[in-house]
């Protein structure tokens, strides 16, 4: 196995409508590792994740983004997605009309394709959704519903994690996956991280808070804030966070 | 020489110098008084009416031999009994197959007593057309009629249905056929519910792509009625339905479901005038309009709740889906009350697309042109999930599948 990280950001520079949001971010994640990216309101940590996952409407003006020894920013999102990224949306859309089991079937044998394996058949599949539904405490009726369609918040952010237990990625990427949920669907979505933390695979958990990181633990933390990473430490630095807030940091990078 | 001019031209000549009967004369009068529709008459403003002008023949077509009709036509539906009719003319042995609870009688007069201008293309078949099959329904029912056009020449299917008090009927009407360029179909179904009676009806235009389908709906619902619609719109050059819905009775309810689908240069227009005359009354309008490539989509939900309807609901959801640069899908949510005691909602959207929805299943490893089907597919699926009849819906899907190219289906909630 190369030492090659899995994914390597340096010195990321994006805009939006011609405003630059993130203006050199540099981070490096190995297999196996959990990094949580934190930091203050309109920092760009929800435009880093839909950067990595390929969404239009931002525009990379410099910098470069390796995944898997590949070109990331070359790829298109659907392949992005097979190469085995995943992103969890912090607003998970409602798509009625789109069958939730159709869309993770068709998700899952899209990655298979790519993967070199065949589709997985009806009753294979059943099979596996419906363990991690439990898992998940997602009742079954969901699977026969439109995507998301009349969840409540818990209920797509469970959702989310329930795609990403189906689907095994390589990497996924939580944009803040923990935002509006109470303690007990907290506590589910993190036991659907921790389910499927592996040497193999890694997390980038986008948050506000360090209450996630207390059922998951981090192996690294990152403060992104002004575009940039502007400190990186252990788990520690999120109860730092907690407890002196973000504007030490800003007035230290200031200075 | 003028379209109408030309119209009474060839009917003059199709007479043959033989006396017109009454209701021809009558048709005849009436047309000249109220002229053809133009483009500034704002209830016909969307539809393609330079097609009229373009029609080569108004004079009906003769039946195509009934060989020549077999091969297009669709699997019968378990259940219904079927009845064919050839170039617009019911078939000559109509009385023995009709299913048990289903008569027929000879018309009134009242047949040819017109609600309003919106009728006016209704007086052609009149004009033109053979009498109307006058159908009575007692007790419980399915009917498929296939009406089927062939060759060239015009063609004017007419339908009378009465439903006795607490009668029920389940009626699949399609239009098929490969006709000539620029041939013209033009049907009138009128109906009468009587009190507490219930009609499902399903209506699916499937003409080939170079008729000219205009399309006359009147229907009278009396009290504690129950109608329920759901038309499909795929063929045809040119098709406009107009329909004129009357709840006269207390606690009359109609649910309007339909879907155009419309490709190339297709112009596919419906407008649904809906009247609340009585208390309690309550009217839907669902409409899923898909427009790719030059085609036009247009829908008129045009509905009146007059002063005295008091307690009437009302409900519009409209929806277009625009799929080429050259598409048009035009929206008319029209609500017109002259009562405050009424529960009325609407909404009309068009637009391409949903970016955010396309991503999110680009996101799961979907392919663009997979996740765009998806996405079309389930725009569409609110209409067809009003379609209750599992093996028509199949075969409307299929006939979806065949104009539209690109659908899933199967990922459609059931």
């Amino acid at each position: 196995m190369s030492d090659e990280p899995l994914l390597s950001i340096e010195n990321l520079q994006v805009s939006v409508a011609g405003q630059p949001v993130l203006r050199g971010v540099n981070l490096s994640v190995q297999r196996g590792e959990v990094h949580a990216i934190m930091g203050p309101n309109g920092s760009g940590k929800s435009t880093l994740a839909h950067v990595l996952a390929g969404r239009s409407g931002y525009q990379v003006t410099g910098g470069s983004v390796r995944y898997l020894g590949r070109d990331l920013l070359a790829l298109a999102p659907e392949e992005r997605a097979r190469a085995g990224l995943f992103l969890g949306f912090q607003y998970p859309v409602e798509i009625p009309g789109v069958n939730n089991a159709y869309l993770l079937k068709a998700a899952l044998n899209a990655i298979r394709r790519e993967r070199g394996q065949s589709e997985i058949d009806a009753f294979d599949f059943l099979n596996l959704v419906k363990a991690r539904m439990q898992t998940m405490q997602i009742d079954e009726a969901l699977l026969s519903r439109g995507v998301n369609e009349g969840f409540s918040g818990g209920e797509k952010k469970r959702n989310e994690i329930l795609q990403m237990l189906v689907l095994e990625p390589v990497l996924a990427v939580l944009d803040e996956t923990d935002s509006g949920l109470d303690i007990d669907a907290l506590k589910l979505v993190a036991r659907g991280i921790n389910t499927l933390r592996s040497p193999e695979r890694s997390f980038v958990l986008v948050t506000h808070y360090q209450r996630l990181l207390d059922h998951v633990v981090p192996d690294q933390v990152h403060v992104l804030a002004r575009g940039r990473v502007l400190r990186s430490a252990g788990p520690e630095l999120a109860q730092e966070l907690e407890r002196r807030g973000y504007d030490w940091l800003l007035e230290q990078a200031a200075a | 020489m003028q379209t109408l001019e030309r119209i009474f031209s060839e009917y003059r000549h199709w007479q043959d110098g033989h006396p017109p009967e009454t209701r021809r004369r009558s048709a005849a009068e009436q047309l000249r008084e109220l002229g053809l529709p133009g483009v500034r008459d704002e209830q016909w403003r969307y539809a393609n009416l330079r097609a009229l002008d373009q029609v080569p023949d108004f004079a009906p077509a003769a039946p195509a031999a009934p060989s020549a009709l077999v091969p297009a036509l669709p699997e019968p539906v378990p259940g219904f009994a079927r009845l064919i009719f050839n170039n617009g003319l019911a078939p000559d042995d109509l009385p023995r197959r009709l299913p048990p609870g289903v008569s027929v009688h000879a018309p009134s007069g009242q047949w040819y007593t017109l609600l309003g201008a919106d009728e006016r293309l209704a007086l052609l078949q009149q004009l033109f057309g053979a009498e109307a099959s006058v159908l009575r329904v007692n007790g419980a029912a399915q009917l498929e009629i296939l009406y089927v056009a062939q060759g060239s020449g015009a063609s004017y299917p007419a339908l009378h249905l009465e439903l006795a008090p607490g009668a029920r009927l389940e009626l699949i009407e399609r239009h098929l056929g490969a006709h000539e360029a620029g041939g013209l179909i033009c049907p009138h179904v009128r109906i009468a519910l009587g009190a507490t009676a219930e009609l499902q009806h399903y209506r699916i235009q499937n003409l080939g792509t170079r008729s000219v389908f205009y399309d006359t709906l009147s229907v009278q619902l009396a009290e504690s009625a129950r109608y329920r619609v759901c038309q499909v719109a795929l063929g045809a050059a040119t098709a406009r339905t107009s329909a004129l819905l009357r709840l006269q009775g207390r606690a009359a309810a109609l649910e309007w479901h339909g879907l155009s689908a419309a490709r190339d240069q297709q112009v596919s227009d419906c407008r649904v005038r809906c009247d609340h005359v009585a208390l309690d009354t309550a009217s839907t309008a669902l409409f899923r309009g898909l427009a790719s490539a030059r085609a036009r989509v247009g829908f008129d939900g045009d509905v009146q709740v007059i002063a005295n309807a008091h307690g009437a609901k009302v409900r519009q959801s409209l929806r277009g889906l625009l799929e080429g640069s050259g598409s048009e899908v035009n929206l008319r949510p029209r609500l017109t009350i002259h009562t405050d005691q009424i529960e009325a909602t609407h909404g009309a959207t068009t637009g391409q697309l949903d970016e955010q929805l396309l991503f999110y299943l680009l996101s799961r490893g979907l392919d663009p042109a997979t996740a765009r089907a998806l996405l079309k597919s389930a725009f569409l699926g609110d209409a067809l999930a009003a379609i209750g009849i599992a093996p028509l819906r199949q075969q409307i899907e299929q006939s979806l599948v065949a104009h539209l190219g690109d659908l899933i289906l199967g990922g459609i909630p059931t």
